[in-house]
């Protein structure tokens, strides 16, 4: 069984008290889980940050239970998951369908996929949505770092001299950070559109 | 660059950005976080009575001398407000979103956040008068010298307030808003309190007339009635007491008078407005009594509690009948 060894020692950081550790727990993991609670809460934005407050306060309570069998962001989605199922059961409201994707397809035939003419079928138009959100959804589940410097440089338009200035490395440093953060957002973005061509062909035959 | 980089970045390019926090929220959420991680790990101990958030932004001193730290529009340093009252911890949010303790703060900012932590309070004086006050968690942006942001909590609004209570201007009233997720909360002439949790938005009016311009349904209320806005429905309008439980807070936000030289009569007329209660006279010599009657000194306590300590030395005798304090000659 895999042991995620840096989410272990964050957390045994934390544990001792350490301010800095509280600092990366919270900058790595808030703004994730409110885009994780937002998409389940209708895109309610006071809600979603509740819920992720509330995941957090929760996680912090339950530190000494987190045993880095999965990384700490897949132990914290797993409470927050709750956390918003008890979160629209108080607020009386019917929990929504999500839609979940796992499994693998070529990025190149997600491309292909985005760059339909206009006309396209419904189920043309659902794909290229939900490949669009997927892009979002993969960078979460990627390291923060990583995840960051892909949106930084490909979505934002930043140079590499700016994202090293951001984290205060040098400029190969941040060549090399991206090189792998391509590599892991390829490897996770085919894991999900896949499970999404999946879905899409299930509801096909249905 | 190969052709899996290449469709990779161009997969990447037609993405937006990911939907991130307000910097009020994730400041707010990283001190709720911290104080409950610092009682797990015991590097602080809270007290039980202290809401998680409140307690951890202790340890954060401000400094006000850095001035420059608070978020204050660099073009215009405007100001909005004035604190005549506080108790309990008062944050503001500084830079990189973190909630700095601001206990001693004065003066309040257009572009400035403000957030009370637990059993905590404030009164304002707004520049373009009226008296302002935040119950306890609560977070507020001071938008422009017309309008704050409700981000969540309680809010209090009384456009014109009693004399007694120094630096308010009651002769040239500007217009006040109140915004919220809801929508834009406006009065007309009022004492009104609006509320705003994570699902619904409620004002309640004391005096005047409050019209909400909502973000799907327009509504008003009159003096005695709440209106309530959750989620996309229709609001409602309810009949509510103008005095009571509900009420309470804003009496332990009321700020100093000076009652030095003014009249028992008037001292009165504040108590009623800040319960939100009616002043009757037994009769008319009595209310000619009250007139005559000089006070000296200040009133530093609540209104409830000024009330019983001023008027036992004051020979009156008064009492609470529903919406009503009626006052007498003792006997």
């Amino acid at each position: 069984m895999a042991v995620y060894l840096d989410d272990k020692k964050l957390i045994k950081q934390l544990l001792a008290g350490d301010e800095p550790a509280f600092e990366r727990f919270f900058e790595e993991n808030f703004a994730r889980l409110y885009r994780f609670a937002l998409v389940r809460l209708s895109d309610d934005p006071d809600a979603a940050r509740e819920v992720a407050q509330i995941t957090l306060t929760r996680a912090v309570r339950k530190l000494r239970t987190y045993r880095a069998e999965s990384a700490l962001f897949t132990w914290l989605c797993a409470i927050c998951r709750n956390e918003t199922s008890d979160w629209l059961a108080k607020q009386g409201r019917y929990r929504e369908h999500i839609v979940l994707v796992e499994d693998y397809p070529e990025v190149q035939a997600a491309v292909d996929s985005l760059q339909l003419p206009e006309q396209m079928s419904p189920e043309h138009h659902y794909r290229r949505v939900e490949l669009l959100r997927l892009i979002q959804v993969t960078l979460d589940k990627l390291p923060p770092r990583y995840g960051d410097v892909l949106e930084w440089k490909y979505i934002e338009g930043h140079s590499i001299k700016e994202i090293s200035g951001k984290l205060d490395i040098g400029d190969e440093a941040t060549q090399s950070l991206l090189a792998r953060a391509k590599r892991a957002f390829s490897d996770v973005y085919s894991t999900l559109s896949n499970g999404l061509d999946q879905q899409l062909n299930e509801l096909a035959k249905s | 660059m190969s052709n899996v980089d290449e469709s990779l970045e161009q997969l990447l390019s037609k993405a937006s950005p990911r939907p991130v926090p307000d910097d009020v929220a994730t400041a707010v959420a990283r001190e709720a976080v911290r104080a409950e991680w610092q009682a797990v790990t015991g590097k602080h101990r809270t007290k039980k009575n202290m809401v998680g958030f409140a307690v951890a932004a202790t340890i954060l001193v401000a400094v006000f001398s850095l001035f420059n730290q608070f978020r204050v529009p660099d073009t215009a340093m405007v100001q909005v407000a004035s604190i005549q009252k506080s108790f309990g911890p008062i944050f503001i949010v500084g830079e990189q979103s973190v909630l700095t303790r601001a206990d001693n703060l004065e003066v309040i900012h257009a572009g400035q956040t403000i957030v009370t932590g637990e059993e905590s309070g404030i009164a304002f004086a707004w520049a373009e008068g009226g008296s302002l006050r935040f119950d306890a968690n609560t977070t507020v942006e001071f938008r422009d010298d017309d309008s704050v942001y409700l981000h969540s909590g309680r809010v209090y609004f009384d456009s014109t307030p009693s004399e007694l209570i120094s630096g308010i201007d009651v002769a040239d009233i500007g217009s006040f808003k109140i915004e919220t997720k809801y929508g834009v909360v406006s009065h007309v002439g009022t004492q009104f309190m609006t509320q705003l949790e994570s699902d619904e938005l409620r004002v309640s009016v004391r005096e005047g007339r409050v019209a909400v311009v909502g973000t799907y349904y327009p509504g008003t209320a009159l003096r005695g009635q709440q209106l309530k806005f959750s989620g996309r429905q229709r609001p409602v309008v309810l009949d509510i007491l103008e005095y009571g439980d509900a009420w309470d807070w804003i009496g332990r936000t009321s700020p100093t008078i000076d009652v030095d030289g003014r009249s028992a009569h008037e001292f009165l007329d504040w108590i009623g407005r800040e319960l939100g209660r009616n002043i009757e006279y037994s009769d008319e010599t009595m209310e000619q009594l009250a007139r005559k009657a000089i006070l000296k000194g200040r009133v530093v306590d609540e209104p409830a509690i000024a009330l019983r300590q001023r008027m036992a030395t004051a020979a009156f005798e008064w009492r609470y009948e529903e919406g009503t304090i009626y006052v007498s000659i003792s006997e």
